[in-house]
């Protein structure tokens, strides 16, 4: 006790402490039944101690003991029989220690902790004389139950008798001396003989006395002495234990009968219906495991989840964890971890005192036992299982009552009132937002519409959830994952598995050897469910089961869906003796076809392999990217073919796939479907090879898609922006195979690298029709900077990647400078032809305009003038105002002033047309011209063209 | 001032350079004052074009030229919307229906039907019908072709279709009975040396009659492609020579050198090389069709007489599965498989003759 680190074997045992502690509990709930009528366990426990002090002076001590076990087990047990099965016991024990270890202690330590006596036993284990404490039983134990009273008086009875006979019998040894010494091992005050103390339930400390070993063994020798006479039983040893065996045989016998029975009812033709009455009763429940250590799933997975629950002792059952039962070990070795699985799991508990993964997700393939796990390793740990799967409606509102109603509730009638542990089954399957409300909860987020914030704290989980699913690769489950502690599922081991049901077998009475039951796990790929039912198929056709026949029949084959690598993987690779079962499959297959006895062939038959390559690509099923797979790989593998004969024809197959495939997506031809499977058999023969493929992704034709959109892109924008006149001549095929490649080697004429105004005529006429080929063509160049940090000129759109291959670059290429020089140039020029155009669109508006305004907007002068109708023909020829000329003017009061002169005669005011026309087109002509005083601020206006300014 | 092939285009069908004949007679079609719909077909660069541009020509008068671009938007069965770009004059509506890919069924249905059942809206137009040029016929789903035969019988008092194609064999027959089909045959080559010659002449420059025939040569009687050369000649050398060489469009050097690694080994890792290859013609959307006749081509023409035939009927097969399959790459190496195959086979067989 005093050792500062563990031992690893006691660093095992703390470990798994727990563990083994349900383990123990589990022993004695489960293997009640059978073992009663040997060896009751709470008798074996008194009788631990008595088998160090040999035969006892007064058995009654033993009693009290008793007193801490279900009162009708001592009821219905005498105590005098215990003594026969001493033996037994121990030796039961002993096959206990092979396999758990020394768990003596914490057996002891769990029976204390039950019943809240912590002392006790320590005490009669150091004393070695349990009588001590029959008293301070009766004082210390809270009597409330009136049977446990009536139990200890009956116990103080038997004593009593026992004495009385011990007296009588035999007048050695006086009770006072022994009284006197029993004094002496026990004060309550603090004495001076070495002690320990011992603190009961209700605070009262006692001390006991340590002894030497000396006087023990001297006090072992004196009892032993005075019990000696054997007076203690009313018969004699032999005459006990020769009964005890006759009942024993009888009871063996009447087992023997029994079967005998069932056998000789199975055998009879009328076996059928005896098979049939167990039908309603499947095999997987029937053959459930019923305790800890018959699960068949692996111990580590089995361990890591009882582990788990028990962490959640603190906050479910408010029960302190070793740690407080053993606070030295505690103190160092609380923090131990345990590296199951990449994810580790921690026994730190956060501030509610929950573990912290709220949740396990346990997944694995289907049949290898994750339900039945989940729900054995619960009871154990005393919950009451609440089970949730596909069949239950799971949307989130009902998901959320029910994970209310799981985690904050228990049950108020029935008759254990039992913690809930929640089982979500086949999660992976239910809708996201489920999980999402699952995850929220869990995660204390969960606001539950109002009725949360109510209590405050109700919000927070208070119960382990396990959740199972097949697939935790589900993106459903992506957040779950996260959140939960992830307990991969490893299959089951063939041999284990293989046993068990030779097990089985044996109690159905099928008839059927290991190899037979092997091929069977094989088959079923350790599938515990599908192997049972395949058993029982077995067994209603009532024959013996041998090897040929499983693999014969057809039933209990699994539909697994591979990754795309490992199909593509099978389809490379030749399997080298895969096992017994695709072996004969294939024997079995050609038995089938051929009729003739089925030969075993080497495994690596072609049909064998055909066989397989099927399987796996049709439960795969997306022939289309399978066959890109196989397209891309298939030149890499090693192939001997000099005549290149498989290459043609696994080529012509490639071709047909495609054929077919474009047959059944254009006419939705779907029954065509299945042949799509067949060139994969044709492939695998063709190309695979033994060695392990290396396999690539296949990629490149989504890459050479991008790139030809990407092209196609390119194209489709240099022809947008084409002149219409231009574009009627050439269609995009046209302008990809024949015009660009050459166009690019049109547009790099030479000129010389000097400035723009020392070229020649010709450079000049070249350049100039360099730029209006590449307006025709919607090119220029654009400044672009690479990734080293120079600038380049390329042409946009940048038709060089459409035409130019692998990567070669062109012989001839314009300078950087001239490029830029050619970017100005075709700006310049489209410039001017943009005005140009403006221009000569220009003569046709502003006549129209001015047309329909002329009438509203005649000047005045003309109106006065009006009456002279000489005046308006001229005035409408005159060229008409540009708009900078006109001027707001408020609408004449058409008012007839008629100038008179003294005579009263009508004045002709004589305007003479020459005069005004002149002024206008003065004012037309001049570049310039300004406003005085009309409002604007730049007053002085002149027209530019941009012909001008180039 | 722009490309030579567009520069020296004839304009009118009375400037045409070559079928003088065929031009005289759609001449007199036109004076007609109507005419049937026309099925122009013939191989690229032969002027098909051209020679439909004339006769829009010579139908509206000069005002056809007056062109404009429309994206016309479509919305498909299924709710998807398209846009077609489309090239028109006030006469006339020209279409490329392969633009809206495996939809061009609806631009038959909805643009052409359009098209064809309004008037004509200028009745002062020389003409009480418009025409639909619709290009590159020969690669519309049959799906297409049968949602236009209808149209062409129903609307004829309105419109009037040309079609454009290369080959009338993609074309169905119930499309080809219902057109005047006018053949327009590549020129010969002294027909095209003339036309370079001609076209020289008014650039100024002297074209020797030794480059003329090499261009000729170059460009299987294709005059685009012949004048292009020719301009690109001019740009490499200002006075053409005689040795100089006229440059081919990159992806044939490419395919012809991709005939030439499998003409020099036959094995699963040239087969590989080979792909790629493939690959990279396909990335820069040079169709699968001239993939298949480039490759044929050079093959062929190294190959012993008595192979030609085998490989051209592989050939064939492989490149008709082409158009009914969707992964052309499947189909083409499939192709360069095979030939790889028989072409390893005869001259090992011719190996052992030796012996």
């Amino acid at each position: 006790m005093d050792e500062d680190y563990p031992t690893p074997d006691e660093e095992f045992e703390m470990m798994y402490a727990d563990e083994m502690e349900m383990l123990n509990e589990m022993e004695d709930d489960f293997d009640e039944p059978p073992l009663k009528p040997s060896a009751p366990p709470t008798v074996r426990r008194s009788l631990n101690f008595a088998g160090s002090s040999a035969s006892q002076k007064d058995i009654i001590s033993s009693t009290p003991s008793v007193s801490s076990t279900p009162a009708e087990k001592v009821d219905d047990l005498p105590i005098t029989s215990t003594a026969p099965y001493a033996s037994s016991s121990s030796s039961r024990k002993r096959t206990l220690d092979d396999i758990f270890g020394d768990i003596d202690d914490i057996e002891l330590e769990e029976a204390n902790e039950k019943d809240g006596h912590l002392s006790k036993k320590s005490c009669q284990k150091l004393s070695g004389d349990p009588l001590f404490f029959l008293d301070e039983d009766i004082n210390a134990e809270p009597s409330d139950h009136v049977k446990e009273i009536e139990l200890i008086e009956k116990i103080n009875a038997l004593r009593k008798k026992a004495f009385l006979e011990c007296h009588q019998g035999q007048a050695t040894g006086s009770p006072a001396s022994l009284k006197l010494k029993e004094s002496n091992t026990l004060t309550k005050g603090v004495p001076k003989w070495p002690f320990v103390s011992v603190t009961s339930e209700l605070g009262d400390r006692v001390y006991i006395r340590v002894r030497s070993d000396d006087y023990l063994d001297e006090e072992i020798e004196r009892v032993s002495h005075k019990t000696d006479s054997g007076g203690l039983l009313k018969n004699q040893f032999s005459t006990l234990k020769d009964e005890a065996l006759k009942l024993l045989e009888k009871r063996q016998e009447a087992i023997v009968a029994a079967q005998e029975a069932e056998i000789a009812a199975l055998m009879a033709p009328d076996g059928e219906t005896s098979a049939g009455t167990d039908t309603d009763n499947l095999w997987v429940v029937k053959y459930k495991p019923s305790a800890y250590a018959e699960l068949l799933s692996e111990e580590s997975v089995n361990r890591t989840m009882l582990h788990w629950l028990k962490l959640w002792d603190k906050v479910v059952f408010n029960r302190e964890r070793k740690v407080a039962v053993k606070p030295k070990e505690a103190k160092k070795e609380n923090r131990f971890q345990k590296k199951p699985f990449g994810q580790v799991m921690t026994d730190e508990l956060d501030e509610h005192g929950r573990p912290q993964y709220k949740m396990v997700l346990l997944c694995g393939p289907p049949g290898l036992g994750k339900t039945t796990l989940a729900h054995m390793v619960a009871k154990l740990a005393g919950y009451n299982v609440v089970e949730v799967n596909a069949s239950d409606d799971r949307t989130p509102e009902a998901f959320h009552t029910q994970l209310q109603a799981a985690t904050q509730m228990k049950a108020v009638m029935g008759k254990d009132p039992r913690p809930n542990c929640l089982v979500l089954d086949e999660i992976d399957g239910a809708p996201a937002a489920s999980i999402e409300t699952l995850i929220k909860f869990v995660l204390g987020k969960d606001v539950g519409k109002g009725r949360g914030k109510k209590k405050g704290n109700a919000g927070v989980l208070k119960r382990p959830v396990i959740c199972i699913c097949n697939d935790a690769y589900v993106p459903a489950l992506r957040t779950l994952r996260q959140n939960a502690f992830v307990l991969h599922f490893p299959p089951t081991g063939s041999e284990r598995l293989a046993f068990r049901l030779m097990t089985i077998a044996r109690k159905q009475n099928i008839k059927t050897d290991m190899g037979a039951m092997l091929a069977l796990c094989e088959k079923t790929q350790n599938d515990i469910r599908s192997c049972l039912s395949l058993l029982h198929y077995f067994k209603s056709q009532n024959k013996p089961v041998r090897l040929s026949d499983i693999h014969q029949s057809s039933v209990g084959q699994k539909d697994v869906q591979k990754g795309l690598f490992s199909v593509w993987q099978e389809v490379f690779q030749i399997r080298r003796s895969t096992g017994a079962f695709t072996e004969a499959a294939t024997a079995a297959a050609t038995k089938n076809t051929n009729s003739t006895p089925a030969v075993k062939r080497a495994d690596t038959s072609i049909a064998s392999r055909i066989q397989r390559v099927l399987s796996i690509v049709q439960s795969h099923g997306d022939y289309n990217r399978l066959a890109q797979g196989v397209f891309e790989n298939y030149l890499n593998m090693k192939l001997r073919d000099s005549s290149l004969n498989g290459l043609v024809k696994g080529l012509d197959w490639f071709s047909t796939t495609d054929l077919l495939n474009t047959e059944i997506l254009s006419s939705q031809n779907y029954i065509l479907m299945p042949y799509m499977s067949y060139a994969f058999a044709v492939w695998h023969v063709l190309f695979a090879g033994l060695s392990w493929p290396k396999i690539q992704y296949p990629n490149t034709a989504y890459e050479v898609s991008v790139k030809e959109g990407h092209a196609k892109q390119t194209v489709a924008e240099l022809m947008k922006g084409m002149p219409p006149s231009i574009k009627v001549n050439c269609s995009e095929s046209q302008l990809v195979n024949e015009v660009l490649p050459l166009l690019l080697e049109i547009i790099v004429p030479n000129f010389r690298p000097v400035s723009q105004q020392l070229y020649s005529s010709q450079e000049k006429k070249d350049l100039c029709n360099l730029v209006s080929i590449m307006i025709d063509y919607n090119l220029t160049y654009v400044q672009e900077r690479t990734p080293e940090g120079n600038y380049v000129c390329n042409l946009d759109p940048n038709i060089e990647e459409v035409v130019h291959f692998g990567g070669s670059k062109p012989s001839r290429a314009l300078t950087y400078g001239t490029k830029q020089l050619v970017a100005r140039e075709i700006d310049v020029e489209k410039m001017r032809r943009f005005e140009m155009m403006a221009l000569s669109s220009q003569p046709n508006e502003p006549k129209d305009k001015i047309k329909s305004k002329s009438s509203e907007n005649q000047l005045p002068s003309v109106d006065i003038s009006s009456n002279g109708n000489s005046d308006t023909t001229g005035n409408k020829k005159s060229p008409p105002l540009p708009n900078h000329l006109r001027k707001l003017r408020a609408k004449p009061v058409l008012k007839e002033i008629q100038t008179k002169d003294f005579f009263g005669r009508i004045v002709e005011i004589s305007l003479s047309p020459s005069t005004v026309k002149a002024n206008t087109e003065a004012q037309l002509k001049g570049d310039v011209w300004f406003h005085f005083k009309e409002g604007f601020n730049n007053a002085v206006r002149k027209t530019i063209r941009i012909g001008d300014l180039l | 001032m722009s490309l030579w092939v567009d520069r020296y285009r004839p304009k009118s069908l009375g400037v045409l350079d070559y079928h003088k004949e065929q031009a005289s007679q759609l001449k007199n079609l036109v004076k007609q004052g109507d005419f049937p719909h026309l099925l122009v077909y013939g191989p690229s660069g032969a002027g098909k074009k051209t020679r439909v541009t004339c006769l829009l020509r010579e139908l509206y008068g000069p005002s056809v030229e007056k062109l404009r671009m429309e994206s016309v938007s479509i919305t498909t069965p299924s709710g998807k919307k398209l846009d077609v770009k489309t090239i028109s004059s006030n006469y006339h509506i020209e279409v490329n229906p392969s633009d809206a890919g495996i939809y061009d069924r609806c631009v038959v249905m909805e643009l052409v039907k359009n098209a064809a059942q309004t008037h004509q809206l200028d009745p002062s137009g020389q003409r009480d019908f418009k025409v639909v040029v619709l290009t590159e016929v020969d690669s519309l789903s049959v799906d297409a072709q049968h949602a236009l035969r209808r149209t062409m019988e129903k609307y004829v008092a309105t419109c009037r279709l040309i079609l454009i194609s290369n080959s009338t064999s993609r074309v169905i027959p119930a499309i080809r009975s219902r057109c005047l089909g006018v053949r327009v045959a590549a020129p010969t080559s002294d027909q095209i040396v003339s036309i370079l010659q001609m076209v020289c002449k008014k650039e100024g420059l002297t074209l020797p009659l030794e480059l003329a025939k090499k261009i000729v040569d170059k460009s299987e009687r294709n005059l685009r492609l012949a004048l292009l050369m020719c301009e690109s000649c001019k740009v490499q050398e200002t006075p053409l020579q005689d040795k100089q060489e006229p440059i081919l469009p990159q992806w044939q050097v490419f395919l012809r050198e991709t005939a030439r690694t499998i003409m020099h080994e036959q094995s699963p890792k040239q087969l590989m090389e080979v792909r790629g290859r493939l690959y990279e013609l396909l990335c820069h959307n040079i169709p699968i069709q001239m993939i298949f006749k480039g490759l044929l081509k050079e093959l062929v023409s190294n190959c012993d007489m008595r192979l030609k035939a085998a490989v051209v009927e592989e050939a064939a097969f492989f490149e008709h599965r082409v158009h009914q399959g969707n992964k052309g790459i499947f189909h083409l190496e499939a192709f360069v498989a095979k030939f790889m195959c028989i072409y390893k086979k005869f001259m090992e067989d011719s190996v052992i003759d030796m012996f």
